[in-house]
C-alpha cells in the first residue's frame, strides 16, 4: 500500500487511527495497542501480496528465535555461531530474492549458466527488515538482555510508517519509547503537527516528485539525450526528482509515527545544503549509512590502519551501499563513484584548508552547495540510467551542442495536459527549464527542514517551527487538497523498490 | 463541491452518460490513452447486441452508421493498442450479458508480445484488471469495488479530470478524434498534423520496429519471456464466443503494402506466415472440439488497389490519402467496403476473401508474389522502411539493410 493512495489516505489511515484512539479511550493496555499496530502493519504489507507476510513473518520467527538462544547464558562459540547463522539467514534471504537474477544474469554472460534466468519477485521492503534485524541481532549479541518480547519484536520491525521503506530503526529507538509509554501519549499537539508534516511530504511527492518524473523519464527510458540541454537537465532534474521522492517519504514517515506519539530517527536532513560531499552523506539516508558504519565500518577499522585502509573501507562501505540499492552494475558504479569523491572532496578540504579559512562563509557555502548539487546530480545520472550505455550517452552529451530541436525533454514537456500553460517557442521553454532548475534549488538550499520544521521534538535551536496560525492550517488544507487531486497520476516512491 | 459538479456536467470521459449538448460536452476528447478507464463502464452501460473488438482499428475504421450495423445498437469495444490478453479480459468483463454478435479484428500487431504496453505483465501492473468484472482465470474479482471507488474519486475530484473538463469545453469546435456514445472515434478527417508519409513512418516504427527489434530472436513472436503466449488469449476468446453462440465474423483487416514490406525485409514474413495459420487451424480446432462449424473468418490483407495507394511524397505535406491514415488505420470509406462484403451487401470486387485451411497457403503465396512486384515498384517506401529500421535500432546488426529483391 503506497501512502500516496486513496486506499491508505481515506481508508487505511483513518482507520487505524481511530481504533488507536477507542482503545486508548478504553483503557487498553500497551501489549493491546501493539497488537493492533501489529496486526494493521501486516494488513498493510500484505496489501500487496498477501502471500508475502508468510515470508516477511518466518524472517521474524527466525531471528526472534536467534534472539532467544542469544539471550542464554551460553559460550561464547555459540553465540557468535549463533549470531553469524542469524545474519548469514538474513544476507541469504536477501541475496536469494535480490541478487540471484543479477549473478545469475553475468554468470550466463560469461557463459558459466546455461539455465534460464529464475524471474523472483523481490518482496516488499525486504532491504529494511533484513538489516533492521541484523542490527537487532548484533544488540543481542553485545547485550543479552537487551532484547524485547515477540510482540515487541513483530511491532519495530513491521510498523507500517517505517515498513516499506526505512528508516533503518534500531530497536531501542522505537521499543524503549513504547515501554516509556510514549504510545499512550500522543496529544492534539502530536496529531496537529504530525498531520502536518505528513501533508508537507505528500505534497513533495505528488506535486514535485512526480511531476519532475513525469518529465524526464521518457530521456532515460529511450536512450538518453540528444544534446547537452537534456543531459545537462535530465541529470538535475532526476536529482531532484530523487531529493523530493525521498524527502518526502521520510516526512511521511516520521509524521506518520509522531501522529501516535512514536518519534522516528531523521532519515533526511536537508543533504543538499551540505557544503562538502562528507557532510552530503551524513545527511543523505542517514540511517543506512549508520547502519554500514556500525556493522561495517567500525568493526573492520582498528586504530593501526593507515590511510589506505580507511580508503578501502570508505569504499567498502560506499560499494556496498550501491549494491544495497539495486542489483545492477550501475548501481555499484554509483557507490564507488560517491565513495571516490568522498575521498577526493576529503583530501581536498585537507590541503586546501588553510586557503579556505581565508574565503568568505557565504561563498564557501554557496559554492559548496552548488558543487554537491552538481555532483550529486551527475551520479544519480548513474543511479537512474538503465544502463551503462544510457549512462554513457549522458556523459558524451554533457559538453555537446544543445540540440535544443531535438530535446525529448522539450517534447515531453509540450505534450502535458496542460500544455497550453508552456511557451510555444524551444528557447522560451528551455528557459523555463532553466529556471525550474534555479526555483528549485533555491528551494532545497533555503527552506527548513521539514521535520524539524514541524514537530516540537526535533526542534533545534537554530531551527525555526512552524506557527499555529489559522493561515497556516488553510494553507496545509490547500496542500492536502491539491496533493489529493494529484493522486491519480501519482507513482511509487523511487526507494519503494529496495 | 464544485469541480465535482462540473466533471459530472461536462463528463468528459462518459462516465456519467449526461445528456450530450452541442458546444459544450457533445465530444468527449479526452479519451485518447484512457480507453482502459472508459470502456469497461461505458459498454455495461451501453448493454449492445453487436460488439466490435480488437484495436484501435475497431474504434476508427468502421461507421457504425453502415446498413449492417445501424439497427444493431453497436458498441465499438476496441481499445487503442490492445493485444489479445486485453481483449480476452474485457471480453469476459462482459461475459454475463454478451452480445448476439461480436466482430473480432485481428491485427498482427496485436498478437506480438513484445509490445511492452500490451503484455499480460503491463496490463496486470495496470488497473484495468481490477475494474473489470472478472479476472483472467474467469473468477469473479470482488475486490472491484475499491478501483471503483478509485475510479470515481479520479472523474470528480482530480487535476486530471478538471484539465479534461477543460479541454472539452475549449475543443469543442475542433474537428479532431473524440470518443462517441458508441464507443468508436468521431472525427479524424482533419487535414492538419503530421505530413501523411510521417504518419506511416511514424506508426511502423511504434508498432511494428520497436517490439520486433526488442523481442528475443530464440522467442516466437507470439511467446513471451514470462510464458505469455498471445495466441492462447485468442483460442480462449474463441472458444468462449462459440460456447455462448454468439455470432462471431472473425476479420484480418487490410495493413498498408509498407507492412508487409516490412515484415519481408527484416526476415519476419515466417511469423505473418505461422499467424495465419495459427488462426485457421486454431478457429478450425475450437470448432472441431465444440462441433460447430469454424467461425467465419475474413481475410483483407494482401496487395490490392487499397492496400497499395500510392503514399504522398516526403516533400507533400498537405495531400492525404484517400484509404488509409496511416500504414495501419485505414478510413471508414475502406472499412465500410470490408463491411459490405463481410455482411454480403455488394460485389467483392477481389477485396476480401475466407480463410481456411484450404485457402491459408494459396492466399499467403499470392501476397509473396505480389510483395516481389510491389518492392521492385517501389524502391522509396522499401527505403524508407529500411532508414526506419536503422533508426530504431540500437545497432546496425539488428537491421536487415542490404535487401536484394528479386523480380517477380
Amino acid at each position: 500500500m503506497l501512502f500516496n493512495s486513496y486506499e491508505f489516505l481515506l481508508l487505511f489511515l483513518p482507520g487505524v487511527f481511530l481504533i488507536h484512539r477507542l482503545l486508548l479511550l478504553s483503557g487498553a493496555s500497551t501489549q493491546s495497542l501493539l497488537a493492533w499496530f501489529c496486526v494493521a502493519s501486516s494488513f498493510f504489507y500484505a496489501w500487496w501480496k498477501p502471500h508475502y507476510l508468510l515470508l516477511l513473518y518466518s524472517s521474524l520467527l527466525l531471528n526472534f528465535v536467534c534472539v532467544q538462544v542469544l539471550r542464554q547464558p551460553i559460550n561464547t562459540y555459540i553465540r557468535k555461531g549463533t549470531l553469524a547463522a542469524g545474519v548469514a539467514a538474513n544476507l541469504g534471504l536477501l541475496a536469494y530474492f535480490k541478487y540471484t537474477g543479477f549473478i545469475l544474469t553475468n554468470l550466463q554472460q560469461a557463459g558459466l549458466w546455461h539455465d534460464p534466468v529464475p524471474n523472483i519477485v523481490l518482496p516488499l521492503a525486504i532491504s529494511f527488515f533484513t538489516f533492521q534485524q541484523i542490527a537487532y541481532l548484533v544488540t543481542c549479541y553485545r547485550d543479552p538482555q537487551n532484547s524485547c518480547s515477540l510482540l515487541e519484536h513483530i511491532f519495530f520491525i513491521t510498523f507500517f510508517p517505517h515498513l516499506i521503506a526505512g528508516p533503518i530503526v534500531y530497536k531501542n529507538e522505537l521499543v524503549d519509547q513504547v515501554r516509556g509509554g510514549r504510545l499512550a501519549a500522543a496529544t492534539a499537539r502530536h496529531w496537529q503537527q504530525g498531520l502536518s508534516l505528513f501533508i508537507i511530504g505528500l505534497s513533495k511527492k505528488l506535486l514535485i516528485g512526480d511531476n519532475i518524473a513525469w518529465l524526464i523519464n521518457p530521456l532515460y527510458d529511450h536512450g538518453g539525450p540528444t544534446g547537452s540541454l537534456d543531459a545537462w537537465l535530465g541529470s538535475i532534474l532526476f536529482g531532484f526528482q530523487i531529493y523530493f521522492d525521498f524527502s518526502a517519504y521520510s516526512d511521511m514517515a516520521l509524521g506518520l509515527a509522531y501522529l501516535f506519539g512514536l518519534r522516528l530517527p531523521i532519515n533526511f536532513d536537508s543533504p543538499y545544503q551540505a557544503t562538502h560531499y562528507r557532510e552530503f552523506w551524513r545527511r543523505w539516508h542517514v540511517t543506512l549509512f549508520r547502519f554500514l558504519r556500525d556493522h561495517v565500518y567500525i568493526p573492520l577499522k582498528h586504530d593501526n590502519h593507515g590511510q589506505l585502509a580507511k580508503i578501502l573501507l570508505t569504499l567498502l562501505v560506499f560499494f556496498l551501499s550501491g549494491l544495497w540499492h539495486g542489483a545492477a552494475w550501475t548501481f555499484v558504479a554509483w557507490g564507488l563513484v560517491n565513495g571516490i569523491l568522498v575521498i577526493i572532496n576529503d583530501k581536498w578540504l585537507l590541503l586546501f584548508d588553510r586557503w579556505l579559512t581565508t574565503v568568505p562563509d557565504w561563498i564557501k557555502t554557496a559554492s559548496g552547495r552548488l558543487f554537491v548539487l552538481i555532483a550529486m546530480s551527475l551520479t544519480f545520472m548513474l543511479f537512474r540510467a538503465p544502463d551503462f550505455h544510457t549512462a554513457t550517452v549522458f556523459l558524451s552529451h554533457l559538453f555537446s551542442a544543445a540540440d535544443i530541436t531535438n530535446s525529448q525533454l522539450l517534447a515531453t514537456a509540450k505534450t502535458t495536459s496542460w500544455g497550453f500553460l508552456l511557451p510555444s517557442n524551444d528557447i522560451t521553454l528551455a528557459t523555463a527549464l532553466c529556471i525550474l532548475c534555479v526555483l528549485l534549488a533555491w528551494l532545497v538550499w533555503c527552506a527548513p527542514n521539514a521535520v524539524r520544521y514541524s514537530l516540537d521534538d526535533y526542534h533545534t535551536p537554530t531551527t525555526t517551527s512552524m506557527p499555529n496560525t489559522r493561515h497556516i492550517a488553510i494553507a496545509l488544507g490547500l496542500l492536502a487538497w491539491c496533493s489529493i487531486m494529484a493522486i491519480p497520476a501519482s507513482t511509487s516512491f523511487l526507494y519503494f523498490q529496495f | 463541491m464544485a469541480l465535482a459538479t462540473l466533471a459530472v456536467i461536462i463528463d468528459p470521459r462518459g462516465m456519467f452518460r449526461m445528456a450530450s449538448i452541442d458546444g459544450i460536452n457533445a465530444k468527449k476528447f479526452s479519451f485518447f490513452q484512457r480507453e482502459h478507464f472508459i470502456k469497461p463502464y461505458q459498454i455495461l452501460s451501453f448493454q449492445p447486441r453487436t460488439v466490435l473488438l480488437g484495436n484501435s482499428i475497431a474504434n476508427s475504421a468502421f461507421d457504425l452508421q453502415h446498413p449492417a450495423l445501424i439497427n444493431s445498437h453497436t458498441y465499438s469495444y476496441g481499445i487503442a493498442g490492445a493485444g489479445t490478453y486485453t481483449n480476452w479480459i474485457t471480453l469476459l468483463h462482459i461475459q454475463d450479458s454478451l452480445p448476439e454478435t461480436a466482430i473480432y479484428f485481428l491485427d498482427f500487431s496485436a498478437f506480438f508480445t513484445a509490445n511492452a504496453s500490451q503484455s499480460k505483465q503491463s496490463i496486470e501492473q495496470s488497473d484495468l484488471p481490477h475494474r473489470l468484472h472478472y479476472h483472467a482465470d474467469g473468477s469473479q474479482n470482488h475486490g472491484r469495488w475499491l478501483q471503483i471507488i478509485k475510479d470515481y474519486a479520479l472523474v470528480l475530484l482530480s487535476w486530471d479530470i478538471l484539465h479534461d473538463c477543460l479541454e472539452t469545453l475549449k475543443r469543442q469546435n475542433e474537428d479532431g478524434w473524440h470518443l462517441q456514445a458508441d464507443g468508436s472515434w468521431g472525427g479524424g478527417s482533419s487535414q492538419t498534423g503530421k505530413p501523411q508519409r510521417k504518419r506511416l513512418l511514424y506508426v511502423e516504427k511504434e508498432i511494428f520496429f520497436r517490439p520486433l527489434l526488442s523481442h528475443p530472436s530464440d522467442l516466437p513472436f507470439f511467446e513471451g519471456t514470462n510464458g505469455e503466449n498471445t495466441l492462447a488469449y485468442f483460442q480462449s476468446i474463441i472458444r468462449l464466443l462459440q460456447e455462448r453462440n454468439v455470432r462471431t465474423i472473425l476479420v484480418i483487416p487490410p495493413s498498408h503494402a509498407r507492412i508487409y514490406e516490412t515484415l519481408f525485409t527484416q526476415q519476419r514474413w515466417n511469423d505473418y506466415r505461422i499467424w495465419k495459420q495459427q488462426l485457421v487451424s486454431i478457429n478450425e480446432r475450437i470448432a472441431q472440439e465444440l462441433g460447430k462449424p469454424p467461425l467465419p473468418l475474413w481475410d483483407f490483407s494482401g496487395y490490392n488497389a487499397y492496400t497499395t495507394e500510392t503514399v504522398p511524397q516526403p516533400s507533400d505535406k498537405l495531400s492525404r490519402m484517400q484509404w488509409f491514415y496511416d500504414s495501419v488505420h485505414f478510413k471508414p470509406a475502406l472499412g465500410n467496403k470490408i463491411l459490405d462484403v463481410i455482411f454480403d451487401n455488394s460485389d467483392k470486387q477481389n477485396f476480401g476473401q475466407p480463410l481456411t485451411s484450404n485457402t491459408v497457403d494459396e492466399q499467403l503465396a499470392h501476397m509473396e508474389q505480389s510483395h516481389l512486384a510491389y518492392a521492385n515498384t517501389h524502391p522509396d517506401d522499401i527505403q524508407d522502411i529500411l532508414d526506419a529500421c536503422v533508426s530504431m535500432a540500437h545497432n546496425a546488426n539488428q537491421c536487415i539493410t542490404d535487401t536484394q529483391i528479386p523480380k517477380p
